[in-house]
């Protein structure tokens, strides 16, 4: 069985020698394309935390020069994998050239203090009043972040470095949004330097440059 | 036989730690390119692909409830 980490013009750089777990990595090549799997020596392999981490050390030696695979997924054998890369080669060769070159930037941005709308300094006695005016005064807080979360996001979208980003917007009560952001590799470090002085009020961390795991659908 | 191991549980020291690797793991777990369908295969008739990726989750699941757990202990 193998376990397919990426996708990659047949020119890309080698391969290392092991895959997950130190078993052996192999490079399977067919219709112009390479794709990097391990061979799973173990019957009955279940991957867990590390294994998933190892697979974005594999794809990491590659950066800017692959699809990234989402994990885990298998295939039976090579040969399977060269169908699959014959099938599906002109899909995979677009995804290529519209990622070379570049990494992808995984911003977080969190709140730092409370939302600005007051809570009322007492509700309603009435429990149908009260119901009313407590659930009044939530909408209003979250209608605020939200509209704060989409005037950040837009922000980011601001830098003439990134090319493409994808938003989420508070994804939890801590969090305003989730950003990916597409850029060519050598602007990473400057960006990212320059987005730890984003903006007051807000905490924001960046991770990456990492593989352009948001931006490699096949759709385009 | 297939036997699915144990999820791992684990523990990171500083929250940005436990960001980044949340980060990671939807991005891995969720995004990049998706070849499903050529590459189910089944063990026993479970399949792979699912069963691998409920023992992933439930190792993020773990990580997940630590920062929460400890927001609400502040």
């Amino acid at each position: 069985v193998l376990l397919l980490h990426a996708i990659l013009p047949i020119d890309a750089p080698r391969p290392p020698a092991t895959g997950l777990r130190g078993w052996p990595l192999r490079e399977v090549r067919a219709a112009g394309l390479s794709a990097w799997a391990t061979q799973c020596v173990q019957e009955g392999f279940s991957p867990g935390r590390d294994d998933l981490l190892a697979h974005h050390g594999l794809i990491e030696q590659a950066l800017g020069a692959c699809l990234p695979v989402r994990f885990p997924t298998w295939l039976p054998d090579e040969h399977a994998v060269r169908e699959l890369l014959d099938r599906r080669r002109a899909e995979l060769e677009a995804a290529l050239v519209r990622v070379r070159g570049r990494v992808e930037l995984a911003v977080t941005i969190t709140w730092t203090g409370e939302p600005s709308v007051p809570e009322p300094a007492s509700f309603a006695a009435t429990p149908g009043r009260r119901f009313l005016e407590e659930r009044r005064w939530r909408y209003a807080t979250t209608d605020q972040r939200r509209a704060e979360a989409q005037r950040l996001a837009k922000l980011l979208e601001h830098y003439p470095e990134v090319l493409k980003a994808r938003h989420t917007l508070c994804p939890s009560p801590a969090i305003a949004v989730s950003s990916a952001l597409l850029v060519e590799a050598e602007h990473a470090a400057g960006v990212r330097k320059r987005l730890q002085a984003f903006e007051e009020g807000i905490r924001i961390l960046v991770n990456g440059p990492w593989p352009p795991y948001s931006f490699v659908s096949l759709e385009g | 036989m297939f036997e699915p191991s144990s999820p791992q549980t684990f523990s990171l020291s500083r929250p940005d730690e436990e960001w980044t690797l949340l980060e990671l793991a939807d991005r891995l777990l969720y995004r990049g390119v998706v070849l499903t369908g050529e590459a189910t295969i089944s063990v026993a008739g479970v399949d792979l692909i699912y069963l691998g990726l409920n023992v992933v989750l439930t190792a993020v699941e773990t990580l997940r409830r630590a920062p929460a757990a400890r927001d609400s202990a502040d």
